[in-house]
């Protein structure tokens, strides 16, 4: 009785906006109490996090992509993609899509990438002549494209919960990010065709000069990527190397970002999102170890089981269970879900990698979906238009990533054939 | 208010130069170790561990400010659906309890650092362990007053009727 009382209480203080690291305390303070742990336990659970060599990406990560989306990187990124891609049909559409994807995988779909792209992107595309319908949706759904490249953040997050190697996590993503960029990039082109977009015509000379401009941020993504998936270094030194590189170029050599004006409050920023997840991951931590030693998953399996028997059905159910959940807060989701789901999903034979990359592809969708997801509120502020617009606009594109889902849900090997498994 | 105004802005300073330092130190350790293994295959013996211990320090202080700047993650369903005169009196409700538990927590971490933790344990350079760990007492601690003067403000705003000041939501 009292028990359900305080769940009650909780839930009441949760929804009433009180933080959800103190809530997870809270509960973990309840549950080892229950059971008679004295609530240090709590702590040297928390404290575990310094034994996670991966753990480092983070503040890294999230430094370099807050110091890009600071400089003027975003617009060189714009203009480069432009002079590639603007002779294509549908041209400045595919633009969208590339310069996107890039740009969250390094700001980690903090929500920047509507704020910082979507205010060139969209009058852009207005003025070329794209529907008005397609332009809003498309800059709704770009703000979590690019979540499955590395270093995105969440992917890290996941890795470091589920405990699977975050180099293996970044390989996976490959297959199905590229595939969702191409065929966000189809429908873009098929858009610019149906709506008879002018296409600018290929200058080399444009190209050249828009290479020039973005010369110090075009090979970061090949640094990152190429530096990982070539073996050269780990995701955590890759870390180290991107947010030095990127340092280096924004305040010394681009001189976007003043050393004493700027650089401090950029740290300052992001370290207050590193900060707001890592007390929250802490706190984690100690009910993890509480529902892990309660074996709470195992019931779940055994309860689950009852009903459920094949694994592309489990997959199914757990889909929809991730989308409602992601539309409520995505890095909660990822610190307390992840935990209880992975030892389920094994038990099903499903690879914690392949359930990472659905997981995190959950995450892409749930940003845009209706009506919580934090794209649509973004969207609707950053371009002043009513949130039932936003809504009605995202519906094409979230069913073509719902199908993206469903086929990287049920071909496995789309996500583990690059990563040895599978 | 005065008064608590000056304790916010002074605490909150210190805590940001600490942060800039700390986070320096760490990206600074954290390339030269890539750098030197890459290079010369070598590396500072304690690089590694002074750069995880310092990911938690770094981590305690953007959350101490994520609580001034109300950058905890919460769900907002409810609250956003309420009028400006009832939101104060729910934000007061929601930071007095997670000051509460903040403090329960700096509670655990105290007896953590004292028993759970070998106090002859050095981690490198002579370094007792309980010396880096009381980074978790320290910034919960931090993490609660700053629950405190935020409740104190939204509470004197919500008794006036008049929306928080600027430091508040």
């Amino acid at each position: 009785m009292t028990t359900w009382l305080l769940i009650a209480v909780l839930l009441l203080l949760a929804l009433a906006g009180a933080p959800l690291f103190a809530i997870i305390a809270a509960v973990a303070f309840i549950a080892f109490s229950a059971v008679g742990i004295d609530p240090a336990a709590l702590i040297a659970e928390l404290y575990r996090l310094v034994d996670f060599p991966a753990l480092i990406a983070i503040p890294l990560f999230t430094f370099a992509g807050y110091v890009l989306a600071e400089s003027q990187a975003p617009r060189r990124l714009i203009t480069l993609a432009q002079a590639m891609f603007g002779w294509v049909p549908g041209g400045l559409g595919v633009v969208a899509v590339f310069a996107t994807a890039v740009f969250t995988a390094f700001t980690g779909a903090s929500g920047v990438t509507i704020i910082a792209l979507g205010g060139l992107l969209y009058p852009a595309l207005i003025q070329q002549g794209y529907p008005k319908r397609f332009s809003l949706g498309l800059m709704t759904t770009s703000g979590s494209l690019g979540l499955l490249f590395p270093p995105s953040l969440p992917i890290i997050l996941y890795s470091i919960v589920a405990g699977v190697s975050i180099d293996k996590l970044f390989v996976a993503g490959l297959v199905p990010g590229v595939l969702l960029v191409v065929i966000l990039s189809a429908y873009s082109i098929r858009m610019g065709i149906v709506a008879r977009v002018p296409r600018t015509p290929l200058v080399l000379k444009g190209v050249w000069q828009a290479l020039k401009g973005a010369a110090w941020e075009a090979p970061l993504p090949l640094i990152v990527i190429g530096g990982i998936y070539g073996g050269i270094f780990t995701a955590t030194e890759a870390a180290a190397v991107t947010a030095v590189y990127v340092l280096i170029v924004e305040v010394f050599i681009r001189r976007d970002i003043p050393f004493f004006g700027g650089l401090p409050k950029v740290i300052r920023e992001s370290m207050i999102l590193v900060g707001a997840i890592l007390v929250m991951l802490g706190a984690a931590m100690g009910l993890t170890s509480y529902i892990i030693d309660q074996q709470v998953p195992m019931k779940l399996f055994a309860f689950i089981s009852h009903y459920v028997s094949s694994k592309l059905v489990f997959l199914i159910v757990l889909n929809l269970f991730i989308l409602v959940m992601n539309m409520v807060e995505i890095f909660s989701a990822i610190i307390i879900v992840v935990p209880i789901i992975v030892p389920v999903a094994l038990r099903f034979g499903v690879d914690p990698v392949h359930l990472g990359i659905i997981f995190l592809l959950n995450l892409e969708i749930g940003y845009m979906t209706p009506p919580l997801g934090l794209n649509l509120f973004l969207s609707s502020i950053r371009f002043g238009k009513p949130l039932s617009e936003v809504y009605r606009t995202v519906l094409p594109f979230f069913a073509l990533l719902l199908v993206v889902l469903l086929v990287i849900t049920y071909f496995p090997q789309l996500s583990l054939a690059l990563t040895g498994g599978g | 208010m005065k008064a608590i105004r000056l304790i916010d802005r002074l605490l909150t300073a210190v805590v940001s130069a600490v942060l800039i330092c700390s986070f320096s130190v760490m990206l600074g350790l954290a390339f030269l170790q890539v750098f030197l293994r890459d290079t010369f295959h070598m590396g500072i013996p304690w690089g590694d561990i002074a750069a995880r211990q310092l990911v938690i320090w770094v981590g305690f202080f953007g959350a101490y400010l994520a609580t001034r700047s109300d950058k905890h993650f919460r769900i907002d369903v409810l609250t956003r659906f309420l009028g400006p005169r009832l939101r104060p009196w729910f934000n007061a409700l929601s930071d007095i309890f997670a000051a509460l538990v903040c403090f329960f927590l700096v509670i655990a971490s105290r007896t953590f650092v004292a028993v759970g933790l070998d106090p002859a344990a050095t981690l490198f350079l002579g370094i007792p362990q309980t010396a880096a760990a009381a980074i978790v007492p320290a910034g919960f601690c931090l993490i609660t007053v700053q629950f405190l003067l935020r409740t104190i403000e939204t509470l004197a705003a919500a008794i006036r009727g008049v929306p928080p000041g600027q430091a508040v939501r």
